[in-house]
C-alpha cells in the first residue's frame, strides 16, 4: 500500500515536473530558440574540422563566386569558402567571448564581493578604481588595451574582459551589502568562521544569481567587442578567421562588388548576439522572484 | 472631463514595446535582408564592365596591357586657371610625424606640401610618371656640374618662408638651405643619411650660390634630392628642438594649419608663394580615411576629391558607378613588394630554406586573386620603378625560384633538415591596407602546405617604422614587405643590402655579403646608364641565386579624381608634386 502511494506520489511529481517543464517550454519559445542557436553555433565551433567543407583558409580559382551550391555563402576575393570561415570563425568569436566574459565576470564579481564584504578604506579604493574604468567606453577601454598589448586571441580576451569587469563589480558589490547583513551571516561570523569562508561559502551562492545574469548579457557584448577589434586591425591577426575580421576585411572593401562576403560572417554575429541577449533576458525573469511569470 | 479616446494608431504607438519583441522584430527584418543580398540579382552576380573577365565566378586573367590606362583622352580641353576652391585628398593612416627626416611614406604625404627643393620631380599630364623628368625649384636652373663630383646650383632671390613662427615671412638663404642639406647627411635624426653621405662638403661662396661637393661620383644625388624624401628646405632655427616633427614649415605651396590625428591636416595657401599665379586652390586636406572602402564611397559621394592606390576590382566599379571620374594607372606600391627573412638565424640562415620559401609561393594565385590577373612576378627592384632592370628570365639558374613548386620547396626544406617544416613568425602592419594584408593571408596557406607554418603577427604603423622596417629589425622570421619607389635605382639596393645599420636602413634580412658591397659602391658612380645597369644585373643575379629578398608580384593600382579638379595627375612618389598647378573648375 505504501508502495502504491509512493509510487502514485512520484508518477505524480513526474507528470508535475513534465507538465511544469512543458508549461515552462510553451511560454518561452523566444528562449529556446535562443538555446537552440546558442548550443548550434558552439556545436558548429567545436565540430568545424568535420563539418566545414574546406579549410579557412583554404584557396581555390573561384574568385568572388556567389552563392551556389558548391559554395552555399559564397567566396571572397582570394577563393576562400565562405561557409568554412564562418565555422571556424565560430570558434574564434565565441572563444574570445566566452574566455572574456569568464575572466571579467569572475575576476570582477571576486574584486565587487571583496570591496562590499571587507567594506572600509578598501571598498573605497576599489570603487575609486573602478570608477576610472566605467569613465571610459568599454569599446575604448578595450582598444587602448588591446593596442598596447598587440593583436592576438589571448591579449583581445584579455581587453575585452578589463572592459567588462566594472559591471560585474558593481553588481557584485551590490549583492553583497544586502546579503552580508543576514542573520546567517551574523551566525557564521559568531561561530567563527573566516571572512574568506563566508564571502565563498555563504555569500557568493546568494549574490550569484545576478552575476550569472549580467554574464550572459555581457557575452553578447564581448562577441561583438571583439569584431569591433578586429575590425579596426587591433584583433586577431591575419590567418585565423573571426566574424569580425571576416566583416573588417574583403567584405568591406569588395562590399559593393561582391556583398555575400559581409552577409553570412554578418547575421551570424547578429544570431549569436541575439541568442545570448535574449538567454540574458529569460534568466532574469527567471532568477529574480519579482519578474518570474512577467512577458 | 470626459476621458479622450486615442485612434488605434496612437494607441499602438505609445504600447509600450517589450525587449524581446523589439529583438524578434529586429531578426525578422535582418532575415529579409539576408534573403535580398544572396538572392542574386544579375546586378550584383554580373562583373563591373571594364574588370576581368569572369566565367562562373572564376577569373580568367585578362591579356597583360604594357600600356597605362588613362582617362586623360576624355579631359576636356584646358580651360583658364583661376584662383580658390578646396581639395580634399584622402590618405589611410597619420604620419607618424612630420618631421622631414623620418623616411616614411604618411611623413612626406603631410609634410612634403609645405616644402620646396633646389630641384624637383616635374610632374605633368603630358608626363608618364614613370619617366623621371627633374626641374629646377629654388634653383635658377639645373645645377651646373663642372666635373663629375661637384655641383653649382644657383638660387633664385627673393624667396620667403611661409608667414608664420619661427620663421615669420622672412627671406629664404643660402644658410637656410647648407643647414638643410648638412642636416640630411649628418644630423642623427635623419633617415636619410645614406643617401647623401657621399657628400663631402656644401659651400656658399655667395648668397645666391650652392656649392655641393661628393667624394667620388654620385650618379643618385640629384634624383634623390628632388624625390619625396629630398632636401626639403626649412628654416636653420627649426633643427633646434623638436618643432620639425609638429609643423613643417618652408617655402612650399602650402601653409600648414593644423592637424588632428586620425581625422584630418589642413593646409592653406601660401600667398607669397615665390611662382608666381600658383598654387591655385586655396584650401588643401588631407583626410585620413583607413578603411579603402570608406575611402571609396566618400570619393563616389563627392566628399573626397582624389584618392590613390585603388586595386583593379574596385577601380572598375568605380569607373562604372562614376562615369565622370578622372582616373589613371600607375605601377602599384601595394601589394606588390618582397618578403624579407632574418638570415642571422636558423632556419632562414640557410640558403635552401629562403630558396623553399621562394618556390613554395603561388605568384600566379596572388596576381590573379588580387591583381586581376595582370601582376607581374617581381624582384627587390621593382619591375615597373625602373624599367630597364635585368628581367626574371635572364637571371640564370636563379630563375627557377620564381616558379611555384611545392615539391621542390619540401625537397629543398628536406635537405636542409626540416622534412617536417617549421613554425615561424610573419610579421606585417595592417597600416599598409587591406590588399597587403590580403596578399600575406593569401600567402599564408601557400606556406602551409610546404610544412612552413607561419604564426602572423601584427605591428601597428608606428612601431612598424620605428624598428621593424628600419634598423634595428626587431623580428624573426618573415617580414612581409611593401613595394615602395624611389626617383633613383640607388635605394632599392643600398638601403636592402648593405650591412652598415646607418646606410642600409631597410637591410630586413640583414644581408652581409661580401660580394655584394663593391658592387653597391660600383653602381653608384658610373653615369653611364648602361654600365650603371649591368652591374645592377650582377648585384640582381646575386641577390636572385641567394633569395636574401623574395619577390612577390606587383600590379597596377589607380589613381581616381573627381572631373572639377583640373591639371591633376598621378604620381608614383609618396606626395603631390603636381598640387601647386591643379585647380579648382567649381571656382
Amino acid at each position: 500500500m505504501a508502495a502504491v502511494v509512493y509510487d502514485e506520489i512520484t508518477t505524480l511529481r513526474g507528470r508535475r515536473r513534465r507538465s511544469s517543464l512543458g508549461a515552462w517550454v510553451r511560454k518561452q519559445p523566444v528562449t529556446i530558440a535562443s538555446l537552440g542557436i546558442m548550443i548550434v553555433f558552439f556545436g558548429v565551433a567545436v565540430f568545424a574540422n568535420q563539418l566545414a567543407p574546406y579549410g579557412p583558409n583554404q584557396p581555390t580559382s573561384a574568385y568572388f563566386h556567389p552563392p551556389s551550391p558548391s559554395f552555399p555563402f559564397g567566396t571572397d576575393n582570394l577563393g576562400r569558402d565562405i561557409l568554412s570561415r564562418v565555422m571556424y570563425g565560430a570558434r574564434t568569436s565565441l572563444i574570445a567571448g566566452v574566455l572574456s566574459v569568464s575572466i571579467g565576470t569572475l575576476v570582477g564579481a571576486l574584486i565587487g564581493m571583496l570591496a562590499g564584504y571587507i567594506g572600509g578604506v578598501v571598498d573605497i579604493i576599489i570603487q575609486r578604481l573602478v570608477d576610472v574604468l566605467m569613465s571610459l567606453p568599454g569599446i575604448l577601454l578595450a582598444l587602448v588595451v588591446a593596442a598596447g598589448l598587440g593583436a592576438s586571441l589571448v591579449n583581445v580576451s584579455f581587453a575585452i574582459a578589463l572592459a567588462l569587469l566594472p559591471v560585474s563589480a558593481r553588481i557584485a558589490r551590490g549583492s553583497t551589502l544586502s546579503v552580508k547583513v543576514a542573520p546567517y551571516i551574523e551566525s557564521a561570523r559568531a561561530v567563527g568562521a573566516s571572512w574568506l569562508r563566508i564571502v565563498f561559502r555563504y555569500i557568493l551562492p546568494n549574490a550569484a544569481a545576478p552575476i550569472l545574469v549580467i554574464g550572459s548579457v555581457q557575452l553578447g557584448f564581448a562577441i561583438l567587442a571583439e569584431a569591433s577589434l578586429s575590425y579596426l586591425g587591433l584583433g586577431i591577426p591575419l590567418g585565423t578567421p573571426s566574424w569580425g575580421n571576416m566583416l573588417s576585411g574583403s567584405a568591406l572593401l569588395y562590399i559593393q562588388r561582391a556583398p555575400w562576403v559581409g552577409v553570412a560572417p554578418g547575421v551570424a554575429l547578429t544570431l549569436v548576439v541575439l541568442a545570448a541577449n535574449l538567454i540574458g533576458d529569460a534568466a532574469r525573469d527567471s532568477l529574480d522572484p519579482r519578474l518570474r511569470g512577467a512577458a | 472631463m470626459a476621458r479622450q479616446t486615442l485612434p488605434t494608431g496612437w494607441l499602438l504607438w505609445q504600447t509600450r514595446v517589450s525587449r524581446r519583441r523589439v529583438l524578434a522584430g529586429g531578426a525578422l527584418a535582418g532575415a529579409s535582408w539576408l534573403a535580398s543580398a544572396c538572392g542574386g540579382s544579375s546586378k550584383n552576380q554580373a562583373p563591373p564592365s571594364g574588370s576581368a573577365a569572369t566565367s562562373g565566378g572564376v577569373k580568367q586573367a585578362s591579356p597583360s596591357s604594357a600600356t597605362a590606362q588613362s582617362s586623360f583622352g576624355t579631359t576636356p580641353a584646358a580651360k583658364q586657371a583661376k584662383q580658390g576652391g578646396s581639395l580634399v585628398i584622402r590618405t589611410p593612416s597619420d604620419p607618424p610625424n612630420f618631421s622631414p627626416f623620418t623616411a616614411s611614406v604618411y611623413a612626406a604625404t603631410f609634410a612634403n606640401l609645405c616644402y620646396s627643393r633646389l630641384i624637383q620631380v616635374k610632374s605633368d599630364p603630358s608626363i608618364d610618371p614613370a619617366d623621371l623628368v627633374l626641374e629646377p625649384d629654388l634653383a635658377q636652373a639645373m645645377p651646373e656640374t663642372p666635373d663629375s663630383t661637384t655641383y653649382i646650383f644657383k638660387i633664385k632671390q627673393g624667396i620667403k618662408f611661409h608667414d608664420v613662427p619661427p620663421a615669420n615671412g622672412r627671406e629664404l638663404t643660402v644658410d637656410d638651405i647648407k643647414a638643410a642639406i648638412d642636416a640630411y647627411r649628418s644630423d642623427p635624426r635623419s633617415a636619410e643619411r645614406a643617401d647623401y653621405a657621399p657628400i663631402i662638403s656644401v659651400e656658399t661662396p655667395d648668397n645666391a650660390t650652392i656649392v655641393v661637393k661628393t667624394a667620388q661620383p654620385y650618379v643618385p644625388l640629384l634624383a634623390l634630392s628632388a624625390g619625396h624624401y629630398g632636401w626639403r628646405i626649412f628654416p636653420k632655427e627649426m633643427l633646434q628642438g623638436d618643432d620639425l616633427k609638429t609643423r613643417p614649415v618652408g617655402t612650399g605651396p602650402y601653409i600648414f594649419q593644423s592637424y588632428q590625428a586620425s581625422s584630418r591636416a589642413v593646409y592653406k595657401r601660401n600667398p607669397n608663394y615665390f611662382k608666381p599665379g600658383l598654387p591655385y586652390i586655396d584650401n588643401v586636406t588631407i583626410s585620413i580615411i583607413p578603411q579603402d572602402s570608406s575611402a571609396i564611397s566618400a570619393f563616389l559621394a563627392g566628399q573626397v576629391d582624389v584618392i590613390t592606390q585603388v586595386d583593379c576590382t574596385n577601380a572598375a566599379l568605380i569607373k562604372q558607378q562614376k562615369k565622370d571620374a578622372r582616373y589613371q594607372q600607375t605601377f602599384d606600391i601595394f601589394p606588390g613588394g618582397y618578403i624579407a627573412v632574418d638570415t642571422t638565424r636558423p632556419p632562414f640562415n640557410d640558403v635552401r630554406v629562403r630558396r623553399a620559401l621562394s618556390l613554395a609561393f603561388n605568384r600566379k594565385a596572388e596576381s590573379d586573386a588580387l591583381e586581376c590577373g595582370e601582376g607581374r612576378p617581381d624582384q627587390l627592384i621593382p619591375s615597373g620603378a625602373v624599367k630597364d632592370i635585368l628581367p626574371i628570365d635572364q637571371l640564370g639558374d636563379a630563375a627557377q625560384y620564381w616558379q611555384f613548386s611545392p615539391d621542390q620547396a619540401k625537397k629543398l626544406l628536406a635537405d636542409a633538415g626540416f622534412a617536417s617544416g617549421f613554425d615561424t613568425t610573419l610579421v606585417y602592419t595592417p597600416q599598409y591596407g587591406q590588399p597587403y594584408q590580403n596578399s600575406a593571408e593569401r600567402a599564408l596557406s601557400d606556406f602551409t602546405a610546404v610544412g612552413i607554418r607561419a604564426k602572423t603577427q601584427a605591428i601597428q604603423y608606428n612601431e612598424w617604422i620605428g624598428s621593424i622596417y628600419r634598423p634595428p629589425f626587431n623580428f624573426q622570421g618573415i617580414l612581409w614587405g611593401p613595394s615602395r619607389y624611389y626617383t633613383d635605382i640607388d635605394p632599392y639596393v643600398w638601403y636592402w643590402l648593405n650591412p652598415d645599420p646607418s646606410q642600409g636602413i631597410s637591410n630586413q634580412s640583414r644581408v652581409n655579403d661580401p660580394n655584394l658591397l663593391p658592387l653597391l659602391e660600383k653602381q653608384r658612380q658610373l653615369f653611364d646608364r648602361q654600365q650603371r645597369m649591368q652591374v645592377i644585373g650582377q648585384i640582381q643575379k646575386i641577390v636572385a641565386d641567394q633569395q636574401y629578398y623574395i619577390g612577390r608580384t606587383t600590379g597596377d593600382a589607380y589613381t581616381f579624381w573627381q572631373p572639377w579638379v583640373q591639371n591633376w595627375v598621378a604620381t608614383l612618389g609618396y606626395d603631390f608634386p603636381m598640387l601647386e598647378r591643379a585647380w579648382d573648375s567649381r571656382v
